[in-house]
């Protein structure tokens, strides 16, 4: 059982924003989608999400079709952390964590319970109190990572697999929350979970990433473990941007260090 | 790990401590509209002590209370009694569609008669009134009672659909955007029924004033009857809908994720707050400011969450446009004052202060 994508595509206004895209998430795994501005790695999530409908192509929850689930049962097996939202009235942070349980038939006293610990596992407890209007970028971020860990927070039956989906979570984050934030992802691997990361950060995708995929101009350039995809050749192609790469002196991971550009 | 569980445990006392008060909140707000009520009834050209009002009302569920004046019995139910619970469902209606259009829009600056929506119900409530008995003659006859409040329903509807279909893009609706709409809408609106009220006689011309301005005045016994039966679905099911609402304000693509029916829901909230503005505009006329400041004035006091909000919104609309109502008819007695008139006077200052409050706000 996996979240599955098989030659997707989709075109907007004559042109191919996505093409051909097949992939799977494996539950106990991160992949991260790596790619420049444009290569389609927001369509592709939105995609996933089901929040856009492939103009070809098919994806499978569970090895059931998308379409096939109830919105609800859905919701109970994959979440998703929005790059932003447009929430501008002033709920508690607590509050917001809650409305993660609201697939569940919440948020009810129990709720309140998970919502309060998955703010602690998201390390804004102390933010519980505050009123979510008047949180930083990077506050509202973990108030929102909380949240959708609230709506993955218990097993299914049978420990069906689940799937989180990040759209660049560490994108408004200080260097110690980005780090937080992906190694609370991989500890969450082990719940039977899989992780899809949207990143722009090669290096993170290195240290936090089982699997790589990598785009370029909405179709796969590469989907394989970081060591072979993390190549110079492979990412000035898909960036145009030279790079070294040299082992992380003590994780002994990929590290990619840009190149003087020529004049 | 231990800071993490006290702060927890805090965070959830504080609020378990939050929601508490709010249950009490509702229920105090549920006794003012029973004081206010019982004043509305007493008050006015013969004023009725509140004992004998309680008397009457007892006497008519069939209580043994003893000896009741017979022409007290007559005002109040012929008149003060059916007026009360017009002001009581319009004010509900007005307010809780106001909420919910806020919601709708995730916007605390939507309100039936900024963004139009009053408007267009008026202008079909228009067409009905002046073309009735010529063009729409078939119509009218066909839905008796209804087709008054039915008509503003209607053009409730349609306004909704077009200011929403204006104001958002990919998910995202624009205040700005809005509110232009809304000043658009309202024109076109306004210039619509400028030119029935151009084709009506006398005796249409005098009902069209009444429109204009706003009024719970020759509230009947048949009036309250149709209205409640329109305004009862939303003023029940809107509050039903209140986790979704909750689940909306965190952004569309965000509430499908939580499971929720995005598209279907908002058709369905669109619907049944045009519904009850269509109501109370076919029975009240055009009552501002009521679906802006009933909401807010709650925001603030028991925070957004609409499990609260909606029914919040019921109690204390019926309340303030009963209280309104009241000063509309006490302060220049024996004339009396367009209700309208005077919720807008009390309205707009409060609509400018809080355009100035969100002006540093990205819009």
């Amino acid at each position: 059982m996996s979240l599955s994508a098989s030659d997707l595509g989709v075109i907007r206004d004559g042109r191919a924003l996505i093409d051909g895209v097949s992939l799977t998430l494996n539950p106990g795994e991160v992949l991260v989608i790596l790619g420049a501005n444009g290569a389609g790695k927001s369509t592709l999530l939105r995609c996933l999400s089901g929040e856009l409908r492939p103009d070809a192509g098919e994806i499978r929850l569970n090895g059931v079709p998308l379409a096939a689930w109830s919105s609800g049962d859905c919701a109970r097996r994959r979440a998703i952390l929005p790059q932003q939202s447009p929430l501008n009235f002033p709920f508690t942070a607590l509050e917001v964590a809650a409305m993660g349980r609201i697939p569940h038939g919440g948020p009810g006293p129990g709720d309140t319970r998970i919502a309060a610990a998955a703010l602690a596992a998201a390390e804004a407890e102390h933010l519980a109190e505050r009123r979510y209007t008047t949180l930083s970028g990077g506050e509202r971020q973990r108030v929102h990572l909380a949240r959708i860990l609230a709506q993955l927070w218990s097993p299914l039956p049978n420990d069906e697999p689940r799937y989180l989906l990040l759209d660049e979570p560490t994108a408004s984050l200080d260097l110690a929350h980005q780090h937080a934030t992906l190694a609370l992802a991989r500890r969450w691997t082990d719940r039977n979970i899989g992780v899809l990361v949207v990143l722009h950060d090669l290096n993170l995708a290195a240290q936090y990433g089982d699997r790589i995929a990598l785009m370029k101009q909405g179709r796969l350039l590469a989907l394989d473990r970081p060591r072979a995809v993390l190549e110079p050749p492979l990412i000035e192609q898909a960036f145009g941007l030279p790079v070294s790469v040299i082992p992380h002196p003590e994780m002994g991971c990929p590290l990619v260090i840009p190149r003087q550009i020529a004049a | 790990m231990t800071s993490a569980v006290l702060a927890s445990s805090i965070a959830i006392a504080g609020l378990e401590r939050r929601q508490h008060r709010r249950r009490w909140a509702l229920l105090a707000l549920l006794l003012l509209m029973l004081v206010v009520a019982l004043l509305s009834i007493a008050i006015g050209p013969v004023t009725i002590p509140p004992a004998e009002v309680l008397r009457v009302v007892g006497d008519n569920l069939g209580l043994p209370v003893g000896e009741i004046a017979p022409q007290h019995a007559a005002v109040i139910e012929s008149i003060r009694l059916p007026r009360t619970l017009l002001g009581l469902l319009v004010g509900a209606a007005l307010a809780v569609a106001g909420a919910a259009m806020q919601g709708l829009f995730r916007n605390p600056l939507a309100d039936p008669g900024l963004i139009g929506v009053s408007a267009g119900s008026a202008l079909a409530a228009v067409c009905v009134i002046v073309l009735g008995e010529q063009g729409l003659a078939f119509l009218t006859s066909a839905l008796g009672p209804f087709s008054l409040p039915l008509a503003a329903f209607i053009g409730g509807l349609i306004t909704t659909l077009v200011v929403y279909r204006l104001a958002s893009r990919d998910g995202q609706t624009s205040v700005t955007t809005l509110l232009l709409a809304g000043i658009a809408i309202n024109a076109l609106c306004g210039a619509g029924t400028g030119l029935l009220t151009y084709l009506a006689d006398d005796q249409q011309l005098r009902n069209l004033t009444f429109w204009s301005m706003g009024s719970l005045g020759g509230a009947s016994w048949s009036q309250v009857g149709s209205v409640a039966l329109l305004i009862a679905l939303p003023l029940i099911a809107l509050p039903l809908l209140a986790r979704t609402f909750n689940a909306l304000l965190l952004g569309e693509a965000e509430a499908g994720h939580l499971g929720i029916a995005v598209q279907r829901m908002q058709r369905l909230i669109v619907a049944l707050a045009a519904l009850a503005v269509g109501a109370a505009v076919a029975v009240s006329g055009l009552i501002g400011f009521v679906g802006l400041v009933v909401p807010h004035l709650l925001r603030l006091a028991m925070g957004p969450d609409h499990r609260f909000l909606l029914p919040g919104a019921a109690l204390l609309g019926g309340s303030l446009l009963l209280l309104a109502d009241l000063l509309a008819r006490t302060l220049v007695t024996p004339a009396e004052l367009p209700i309208g008139i005077l919720t807008a006077l009390l309205g707009g200052p409060f609509f400018i202060a809080l355009l100035m409050r969100q002006r540093g706000m990205a819009v």
